[in-house]
């Protein structure tokens, strides 16, 4: 089992579905008096850029909406931010976070971030399946001359 | 340690702002500051409130010496940038005890431009002593004031404050849950 690094799980917690991180998160969160939050959860806009080509000049693609939350958990001060304006999945992360650097919690939640981590390369190849089925050749008749 | 901000940090900072605007509107009668955020080291509690309202990541602030935990939660929750000197800041706080910089010596704003001045967050212990009494727009006649723990020579740079107008700087006394504005218009006769 490899250890995940905190920019790993940040954007792991961010592409699970909320419903499924509350169900595996609740058995191990703090009391809520045990929390203090910096930021309760606030939804915002974010632009979002991009580049022609992926390497063309700098344009503005489009506003997603996005949510953030921060707590503080014994000292250790955690983040999340998530695409979406589900505040709840955005306060999960940030406790998540928290625990995550803390030496005895760490070990367990990584167990959680293993099972996130498997559904969600499970999610990613079945699209990636559904996507090649539906799949279309292009190609030209060349005429017998 | 980072500390929390206002519990609903978008209704209480639009709160905090109207209190303001009253103070400056109605000049040396000191405001009861309600719910109150919890104090950042070395400052007052009201003095944070003024602090989550007034600044982003547009404006600079100058301050003689912050603790670090008070300057990464001013980071934090609003964007804080020091200015290196006072003579630059949009915002000079000076926590109780601290000198007085020259008033003269801070942005003033110019003749096009007058509101491009500085304003000075000054903290005193209280209200309840009598040093001066006030006269100009926002009072009728005139009103009693006084500050504990003012910094020395503070009314008498006031004065040459006050004469440079409409130039000049604006200040917000700060109690642990009061505040009081005096803008550049206020005039001020000691004793």
């Amino acid at each position: 089992m490899d250890i995940m690094t905190r920019q790993h799980w940040l954007g792991l917690l961010a592409n699970s579905p909320a419903t499924r991180l509350a169900e595996l998160l609740q058995p191990h969160l703090p009391a809520p008096t045990a929390i203090s939050w910096l930021r309760h959860a606030q939804t915002g806009l974010v632009m979002l850029q991009g580049r022609s080509g992926g390497s063309g000049s700098r344009f503005n693609l489009g506003e997603i909406s996005v949510s953030r939350a921060s707590c503080q958990i014994g000292g250790l001060l955690g983040h999340g931010w998530v695409r979406g304006s589900d505040g709840t999945h955005a306060e999960l992360i940030a406790q998540a976070d928290a625990l995550l650097q803390d030496p005895q919690h760490a070990p367990v939640l990584q167990q959680v971030l293993q099972t996130l981590q498997q559904e969600l390369s499970a999610r990613r190849a079945q699209r990636a399946r559904e996507t090649a089925a539906s799949k279309v050749e292009f190609f030209t008749m060349v005429r017998g001359e | 340690m980072l500390q929390p901000a206002f519990d609903n940090m978008v209704h209480d900072s639009q709160r905090m702002f109207r209190h303001i605007l009253t103070a400056l509107a109605e000049p040396l009668l000191p405001q009861d500051l309600p719910q109150l955020p919890p104090a950042l080291p070395g400052l007052l509690p009201a003095t944070a409130a003024v602090l989550y309202t007034l600044i982003d990541q547009d404006v600079t602030l100058w301050a003689p010496a912050l603790p670090d935990s008070t300057v990464a939660s001013l980071r934090f929750h609003c964007g804080l940038q020091l200015a290196a000197q006072a003579e630059q800041a949009d915002f000079i706080l000076l926590p109780l005890g601290s000198t007085l910089p020259p008033l003269a010596s801070l942005q003033a704003g110019s003749a096009e431009y007058p509101d491009r001045s500085a304003t000075l967050l000054l903290e005193v212990a209280d209200f309840t002593i009598d040093q001066v009494e006030a006269s100009g727009p926002g009072i009728a006649g005139s009103r009693r004031f006084g500050a504990g723990q003012l910094p020395a020579g503070f009314w008498a740079q006031w004065q040459a404050n006050h004469a440079r107008f409409p130039l000049g700087v604006d200040v917000l006394l700060i109690s642990a849950s009061q505040l009081a504005g005096l803008p550049r218009s206020t005039l001020v006769k000691e004793g």
